[in-house]
């Protein structure tokens, strides 16, 4: 009877889980799909499972199709890498020194950093937009890098803080005694034991800016990341091209794909700001 | 012993100033070593966030024009005044509405399917958790931009999926989805759910990862069936899990943009004109700079009001208040 | 430990890459033989030959020791505008821009367009454009820009879906009552509607109510443009014969979302029996792959739109310019692909082959020319006496949107035609007042 129950239970707890699973892959599923279909299968009715006459053709068609401007995903994997770049070293260098250097008002400039993470950007886009139209980084790669990098930066901090908390500090003296300078000492001693948290920040900070596409759009007109791209190409047509979109899509999500498949552990220590550290 | 003589052998009266000297440069010198490593940061968020934000407020009192964005004229509140005297958009019955439904709507669907699924996963006898999670999540690593395309083609009237499956239950009226003045919040908030779930099932799992076991055993061993022990010690003891879930998950809504922006555009007649995408229109559509200023200013309100509950709860668990 | 140094290697590279290329985003002009061009104009004219692709060759070929990169930024038309503005205040404008007639008053009063008036005196084809559109090229005494493509909008139906119901093919309702039975009959609802017009946010939703506004003899703006005349028993009575449609069925309330050209394209795809339209020609070929002259005769049919019963012929006409913006750092080359890509040549295969009006008066002339291209070009032409422009004054975006409003709250029901047009009315005042 008690194994009955027991045996219902996991039953239930697992049709729910998986429904909620099938949930989750539907839309995705049924955009990704279309990239193997032919154009006429993919907007055609009714909408198949699977594909009928599976093709590769999509991709090439991407590539050449002048509708959809192809150079777009290496403006976005530019502007990523380069806001990861100068988030880190940013939110390492502030980490480090809020970790491990004794220095008046240390928390409250923790707290306020950590504040800042809240403000949404969408409150400061306007003002954005005027001071960069004055300084001329309107339209900029250079531009978006810095308003990505600001965006993760104190969740990053915090996360790289907490990590770097954990180096005891017997081997950062016997670094000082063996006349290792501070930055030196970041570097080949606190950098390497706090790894997995620059993993999870550089993730972190890769894939919010490889995603956003509200700021890009509005911060840049001939400079195309691939997000601004994708809406000018289903605001532009009237009648879509589904899989030419799929196949758009299927390639943006690519990166995100592989990075998420070896490094999940690292997206969630981000999302979690260091709680889940498994 | 006379006060001021030497304290340790061997070290005389100079030689013990001159290390408290020593050490006060030291500690001077650390000072600004300490506020170097931090001036990055420090600056980046000034210029990028701080200083916006002021000028946000400040500029919501000007009237300045995309057009025309160098010339500036001060016209104290009239932004304001026009944004709640307008007839279409109305701000209170039509904005705010909106913006309030689609933030309950999303924050209850993310929370409680984001702790349903948290606890069901934290069975015990669940085998590839790892798997299941990384499916969770999945929806929010995907940019807002394909969220809203898939999600506009499972809608979509004549092609989508949903009207599909609707005619193979045999429904004789298919609904426009997106088209319906109705249904579209609805549509909309489902897709917001189904976004951001994964974001309160990860605060929800680190939360019951920290109940400990033993509290757990202790109430099974007292007899508590699984209901008592769900209602009467995982839900206490998740409280302040479930308020910062809240706040966050509120705060994230309210200034959620993308997908409305691609979905909908606000429409139809203003139905999920929410107030992100209301400044938005303002301030680039019609290129009214400053009334979109007063908007946004408005939106640092709400969220200003979320903050000041935030840190309330953190100061209250920091004083080891519920947990 | 290796992980750590390859990171930190990655990083380095990462850096020095990123720096390296932040530093090549912005087009630099290393020497004045390196040019370029930046274009903005809607996605469709870049997807044929004219007029881009030989004016950019013409160019090149005028200037063979100059190196040219051309940037074309293809956009639908509320995007166009507002990027125009939002790259103009950035401190970036293009070099050529595709600015809609209705747009003119806005951007010269914001200065954001360079004086072409002494140019366009020393262009040779400059007399060759037709008088009255010469004359609309000017704002407050100067021209900032010259034709590439005037429009009108005419009835296009569908013969195919006229045919299977037992409707003449060759016979399309000459006024608003025939208009209402013949979309009756036509309406076989979900799949197919009798007649189709946009009712979403955009400028073409209220092209269709301003129609039928001139048709029964009323206007939008008075005179002076100072006032709104537009909530008038004729502007209830040109409305309620749109919102009748959509009240009897034979228009689906699904035109609130979507875009305009949806219903455009919907004629050609068997959704919509018909609906009123500019280049028909273009976008029938886009949609139909193999159409042929014939074909098109055969299936499609284009007349003049229902007027008023006891009203006048009445259409709505528009187009574009070419300016030079007056941030661009290219004015003189600029202005001579404008003079290339709207001369009269190019003017000529573009407009016939997207069923454009031409604004020279030796294009005019060449109607059996055009008859080639597109069949129904003369009836196009016909329609140009009965045409108004709307008025392209600096408001215009605020008040169109006003009235976009109007009508899509009518065709919700929320409102009825006399209600909404008073509350859009009492708007336009106000925007007017400022």
């Amino acid at each position: 009877m008690n194994t009955t129950r027991h045996r219902l239970v996991q039953v239930v707890t697992y049709t729910l889980v998986i429904i909620w699973v099938v949930f989750t892959i539907t839309p995705l599923y049924w955009l990704l799909s279309s990239t193997f279909k032919p154009t006429l299968e993919a907007i055609g009715y009714p909408p198949t499972l699977v594909p009928k006459n599976p093709t590769l053709g999509n991709f090439k068609l991407l590539f050449t199709a002048a509708r959809f401007n192809f150079k777009s995903y290496g403006t976005s994997m530019v502007i990523s890498l380069g806001a990861m770049c100068i988030n880190l070293t940013v939110a390492t260098s502030a980490g480090y020194g809020l970790s491990r250097i004794k220095f008046k008002g240390k928390n409250i400039v923790m707290t306020t950093i950590l504040l800042f993470q809240m403000v949404p950007v969408l409150a400061t886009l306007i003002p954005l937009y005027q001071t960069f139209s004055r300084l001329g980084l309107y339209n900029t790669r250079l531009g978006l890098m810095l308003i990505y990098a600001t965006q993760t930066a104190p969740m990053n901090t915090w996360l790289l803080k907490g990590y770097f908390d954990t180096i005891p500090y017997a081997i950062e003296e016997a670094a000082q005694i063996d006349g290792l300078s501070r930055i030196q000492t970041l570097f080949r001693i606190a950098m390497p034991i706090a790894a997995p948290g620059l993993s999870a920040s550089a993730i972190f900070a890769f894939f919010r800016a490889w995603n956003e596409y509200m700021i890009a759009m509005t911060m840049t007109s001939t400079v195309r990341p691939y997000t601004v791209e994708l809406y000018r190409f289903i605001g532009e047509q009237g009648d879509v091209d589904w899989s030419l979109l799929g196949t758009a899509a299927f390639v943006a999500i690519l990166p995100i794909f592989v990075l998420f498949s070896f490094f999940q552990k690292y997206f969630i220590i981000g999302m979690s700001g260091g709680a889940i550290k498994s | 012993m006379h006060p001021l003589a030497p304290r340790r052998r061997g070290c005389s009266l100079l030689e013990q100033v001159s290390a408290m000297k020593f050490k006060l440069q030291k500690q001077q010198k650390e000072t600004v070593r300490g506020y170097l490593f931090v001036l990055p940061v420090v600056a980046l968020l000034f210029f990028f966030s701080f200083y916006p934000l002021l000028r946000t407020v400040y500029l919501s009192f000007f009237k300045v024009n995309l057009a025309s964005i160098n010339r500036m004229s001060f016209i104290g509140w009239k932004n304001y005044e026009s944004l709640f005297t307008r007839p279409t958009p109305a701000f209170f019955s039509q904005i705010l509405t909106a913006t309030f439904l689609y933030v309950f709507g999303s924050v209850a669907g993310q929370i409680g399917f984001g702790f349903i699924v948290a606890y069901l996963l934290q069975q015990k006898f669940i085998k590839g958790r790892e798997i299941f999670r990384a499916l969770i999540i999945l929806p929010w690593v995907v940019s807002g931009i394909i969220i809203a395309i898939s999600w506009r083609f499972m809608y979509e009237p004549r092609l989508g999926v949903l009207n599909y499956v609707l005619t193979l239950l045999g429904a004789q009226s298919l609904p426009t989805w997106l088209n319906d003045e109705r249904l579209v919040m609805a549509c909309l908030i489902v897709a917001n759910i189904w976004h951001g779930m994964a974001f309160s099932f990860i605060i929800q799992t680190s939360g019951l990862h920290s109940i400990s076991e033993d509290i757990i055993e202790a109430a099974m061993v007292d007899g508590a069936s699984a209901f008592q022990r769900l209602t009467l010690i995982t839900l206490p003891l998740m409280r302040p899990f479930l308020v910062l879930n809240l706040i966050l998950t509120s705060m994230a809504t309210v200034n959620s943009f993308d997908l409305i922006y691609a979905m909908t555009n606000g429409g139809p007649l203003f139905r999920t004109e929410v107030i992100s995408v209301h400044m938005y229109h303002r301030a680039f559509d019609f290129g009214h700079l400053g009334e979109g200023s007063a908007v946004a200013t408005i939106i640092l309100l709400l969220n200003l009001v979320l903050t000041i509950f935030y840190m309330r709860i953190n100061r209250g668990q920091e004083q080891g208040g519920e947990l | 430990m290796k992980i750590c140094k390859l990171l930190t290697v990655l990083i380095v590279i990462l850096i020095i890459g990123s720096v390296l290329s932040a530093a090549g985003a912005k087009e630099k002009q290393a020497e004045s033989k390196d040019v370029t061009l930046t274009i903005y104009a809607r996605a469709y004219t870049f997807a044929q030959d004219a007029p881009w692709v030989q004016a950019k060759a013409e160019l090149q070929r005028r200037h063979p020791d100059i190196n040219f990169n051309f940037i074309e930024e293809g956009f639908g038309w509320a995007d166009m505008r507002t990027k125009f503005l939002t790259a103009s205040a950035g401190g970036s404008p293009p070099d050529v821009m595709m600015t809609d007639i209705i747009w003119l008053g806005e951007f010269v009063d914001n200065g954001l367009l360079t004086d072409l008036s002494d140019r366009v005196a020393k262009w040779s084809e400059w007399n060759d454009v037709v008088p009255a559109y010469r004359d609309a090229t000017y704002w407050n005494g100067k021209v900032y820009g010259t034709w590439i493509n005037t429009d009108v909008r005419v009835l296009v139906w569908n013969k195919d879906m006229f045919r299977a119901a037992g409707l003449d093919p060759n016979r399309p309702p000459q006024d608003w009552d025939e208009l209402k039975s013949m979309a009756a009959r036509l309406t076989k609802a979900p799949q197919q509607y009798g007649f189709g017009f946009p009712a979403t946010l955009e400028d073409e939703s209220v092209m269709k109510f301003f129609i039928n506004l001139y048709s029964i003899g009323g206007q939008i703006l008075t005179d002076d443009n100072k006032q709104a005349a537009f909530n008038s028993p004729e502007g209830v009575e040109a409305l309620e014969a749109l919102i009748d449609l959509v009240k009897a069925g034979s228009t689906p309330t699904s035109i609130v979302s979507g875009k305009a050209s949806d219903i455009d394209n919907g004629v050609f795809q068997g959704k919509f029996a018909m609906a009123s339209m500019t280049k028909a020609y273009g976008l029938a070929k886009d949609l139909i792959p193999g159409l042929t002259v014939d074909s098109y005769l055969n299936r499609f049919g284009v007349a003049p739109i229902p007027r008023a019963p006891n009203g006048v012929p009445s259409t709505m006409a528009g187009g574009y310019l070419l300016s030079v913006p007056s941030g661009s750092k290219q004015k003189d080359l600029a202005w001579e692909l404008i003079t290339i890509a709207a001369g009269a040549d190019l003017q000529f295969e573009y407009t016939a082959a997207r069923g454009y009006v031409p604004t020279f008066t030796s294009l005019m002339a060449r109607g059996t020319d055009y008859a080639e291209v597109d069949p129904y070009f003369s009836v196009i032409l016909d329609q140009l006496p009965s045409a108004t422009f709307r008025p392209a004054i600096p408001e215009w975006t605020e008040i169109s949107a006003e009235i976009q409003n109007a009508v899509q709250a009518c065709v919700l029901g929320r409102y009825t035609p006399a209600q909404a047009l008073q509350i859009a009315e009492a708007a336009v005042n106000k925007i007017l007042a400022q």
